[in-house]
């Protein structure tokens, strides 16, 4: 049990935002912005969270036990300290430390709101209303501005945060959006937009390898499945840890001087898979294709494999899949000298590991059905 | 019984090469269980860590190498480095931003900045211009302003002629002959008071590295824990080490002092399950610590 309360620190963290006692308003309705109906499960698996604001981190967290991605339905709060906020607000300006100490002493003084723009599945985009961000002191005295709780729409793909606060110059009043204003990525996917069709993830979870759908509930006839696999996940079926990159020795910069040290190549990877929609019966090949910075990683540094499979009407009962999955270390094109004592020639590619992802032999079941 | 960790490493937040995600990653691939980013000084890696942790299943430990001297300002200065562990907990909310040692750290972002700024202010034009063509550097705040590290690869990628001048420059942060006294200038003593009245546990950080090896002794019996396997120890040491924690009661810490700018020295032993309820402030049940 501790398993999971030990590793869950984003819900705990978030958990205690959901403790401050500032709360305003009251939670608004699920809209349907595209007016669509849903027998979906999304609702189900979309329990409450925060968005919450650390210095130049933003997080999404769930605060109920769930992971860390936003479904259509989830109730969100969006949450920051006031240091952060005058930070962010007065980030370099010296001068204006009247204000800062001013906004301390009174932060009902300081004007600050949340506000969210949803992209909608075609594109178009739309603001939800401000939020004021209210202070109150929360956990160990801390000044925390906490928003009302909204409830994210459904036929929305994405959501954008905003966090804007009014600083005077020249006694002129002037609102800054602090996320944007300091290139803090601010933008997450939501998921349950594009129902019927639904995406089955395969990651990874501690140890262990994960998959489910996302929107919940079983595969839908009809409707399209996109089948995606992470980079943490690949990484653990190579088992990239005991694969040696190293493409020769360089010269290393640090603090105590140059050293030669090991020169490593990139590590890619090529996924393929066998997908049946009929149970098993038949297999039909799918190649995946390299998502950088894919929506349900929201990290900019990841990435996934992904390709979408069309579930005919009457297939059933199961889709099974089994991935393939190619290591291989790419050897940079480096200039005569660069590398020292080169294991490879300059663009060489090497295969490092060729092995299967198919649930020891099983191929992994996901059900259709409605 | 002992959990597989590395709970001191760096980030390019201070003079490591990788990302805090990276930094997770890479630990996690190794199949740590419990793992902590003990950065110099500052803790700006610690909230994405905490995340990318999560995410990974793994227990996160937010921390921090603090430094101080023996010695400072006489003959025989050194820099003498000491560990503080935080609980888990006070990643929950705000709390982390509070910590003294956190705030301090926003204040070393700032100073680093300055220092920097006041290097390539001494360049030539065309040497500054090389560094920073459009002036962009000076605008950014000091959170994101680059660290040691990143510093040090923009000098050599941009002219390999003066990674000389900014290393031999950059020595000044931390020495008495800086301006950055108020900083640095404590004695371990200090700093362990320090790190204890932020509520943190305090390590010694591979105690073979410093010279004088008497005054160590004595910060070494003031301390809760000793950083017992480190890469910057040889076996034989780091099991004199473990001896001596465990004779006198310490706590000790098994990690790597990894900064990605050399092969990865994974530690040969865990961390005792102890020391890691001691920093987290919570007992871990059995079957928890089997499943971590």
């Amino acid at each position: 049990m501790i398993k999971v309360r030990l590793l869950t620190g984003v819900t705990a963290a978030t958990a205690a935002v959901l403790s401050f006692p500032a709360l305003t308003g009251c939670a608004g309705d699920a809209t349907a912005e595209d007016g669509s109906s849903s027998e979906d499960n999304t609702a189900s698996v979309a329990g409450s969270g925060a968005l919450t604001l650390h210095g130049y981190s933003l997080t999404h967290g769930s605060t109920s036990g769930g992971d860390d991605l936003v479904r259509a339905g989830e109730k969100l709060k969006v949450a920051c300290s006031l240091e952060d906020v005058l930070q962010l607000l007065y980030a370099g300006n010296a001068g204006d430390r009247e204000a800062i100490e001013a906004a301390r002493k009174d932060p009902s003084s300081l004007k600050a709101a949340a506000r969210i723009r949803y992209t909608k599945t075609d594109g178009a985009t739309y603001d939800a209303p401000a939020m004021p961000l209210a202070f109150a002191p929360g956990a160990g005295g801390v000044l925390v501005g906490q928003s009302q709780e909204v409830v994210v729409p459904k036929g929305a793909r994405r959501m954008k945060l905003e966090i804007s606060a009014e600083v005077k110059l020249a006694g002129v009043p002037v609102t800054r959006d602090l996320l944007a204003s300091h290139a803090i990525p601010a933008e997450l996917p939501i998921f349950g937009a594009y129902l019927p069709n639904k995406m089955a993830l395969f990651d990874t979870e501690g140890g262990g390898r994960r998959s489910r759908i996302v929107e919940g509930g079983a595969v839908r006839p009809g409707a399209r499945l996109t089948l995606a696999v992470t980079d943490w996940r690949l990484d653990t079926v190579v088992d990239k840890s005991r694969l040696d990159t190293r493409i020769g020795q360089k010269q290393n910069y640090g603090r105590f001087g140059a050293t030669l040290g090991d020169a490593f190549g990139a590590l890619e990877y090529e996924v393929s898979a066998a997908v049946s929609t009929d149970g098993g019966k038949t297999y039909q090949p799918l190649g995946l294709h390299k998502v950088d910075r894919p929506d349900v990683l929201n990290n900019a540094s990841r990435f996934t494999f992904e390709e979408g499979v069309d579930v005919a009407a009457g297939a059933g009962p199961a889709v099974k899949v089994a991935f393939h999955v190619r290591a291989v270390l790419a050897v940079p094109s480096y200039a005569p000298g660069e590398i020292q004592n080169p294991r490879y020639a300059p663009g060489q590619r090497v295969v490092l590991a060729d092995v299967w992802d198919n649930n020891g032999g099983q191929d992994y079941t996901l059900p259709i059905g409605r | 019984m002992y959990v597989q960790t590395d709970l001191h490493g760096h980030t390019l937040h201070s003079d490591g090469r990788a990302t805090p995600e990276e930094y997770v990653e890479f630990r996690r691939q190794l199949g740590m269980k419990a793992i902590a980013v003990a950065d110099h000084d500052l803790m700006a890696a610690v909230r994405p860590a905490a995340a990318a942790a999560a995410r990974a299943g793994m227990l996160f430990i937010p921390a921090m190498e603090v430094t101080a001297h023996l010695h400072y300002g006489a003959s025989g200065e050194e820099q003498f480095h000491v560990l503080a562990y935080y609980p888990h907990a006070v990643l929950e909310g705000f709390q982390l931003e509070q910590k003294f040692l956190y705030k301090r750290g926003l204040k070393v972002q700032e100073r680093w900045k300055e220092l920097v700024l006041e290097w390539l202010s001494g360049l030539a034009a065309e040497d500054r211009e090389l560094l920073d063509p459009a002036g962009e550097l000076s605008k950014k705040p000091a959170p994101t302003f680059p660290a040691l590290q990143s510093m040090i690869l923009l000098v050599v990628e941009k002219k390999r002629e003066l990674f000389e001048s900014f290393r031999d420059f950059h020595q000044r942060f931390w020495h008495s002959s800086g301006p950055n006294k108020d900083l640095f200038g404590w004695t371990p003593e200090e700093a362990i008071a320090a790190i204890r009245a932020d509520g943190a546990v305090d390590v010694i950080a591979h105690p073979t590295r410093y010279r004088d090896k008497e005054r160590t002794a004595k910060v070494i019996d003031e301390a809760k824990g000793i950083e017992v396997y480190t890469s910057r120890h040889k076996a034989e040491v780091a099991e004199s080490f473990r001896a001596l924690a465990e004779a006198k009661g310490k706590h000790w810490t098994s990690s790597s002092d990894d900064h990605q700018n050399a092969k990865y020295a994974m530690p040969p032993c865990g961390t005792p399950v102890r020391t890691l309820e001691r920093i987290c402030k919570q007992t871990f049940k059995l079957e928890s610590i089997l499943t971590i």
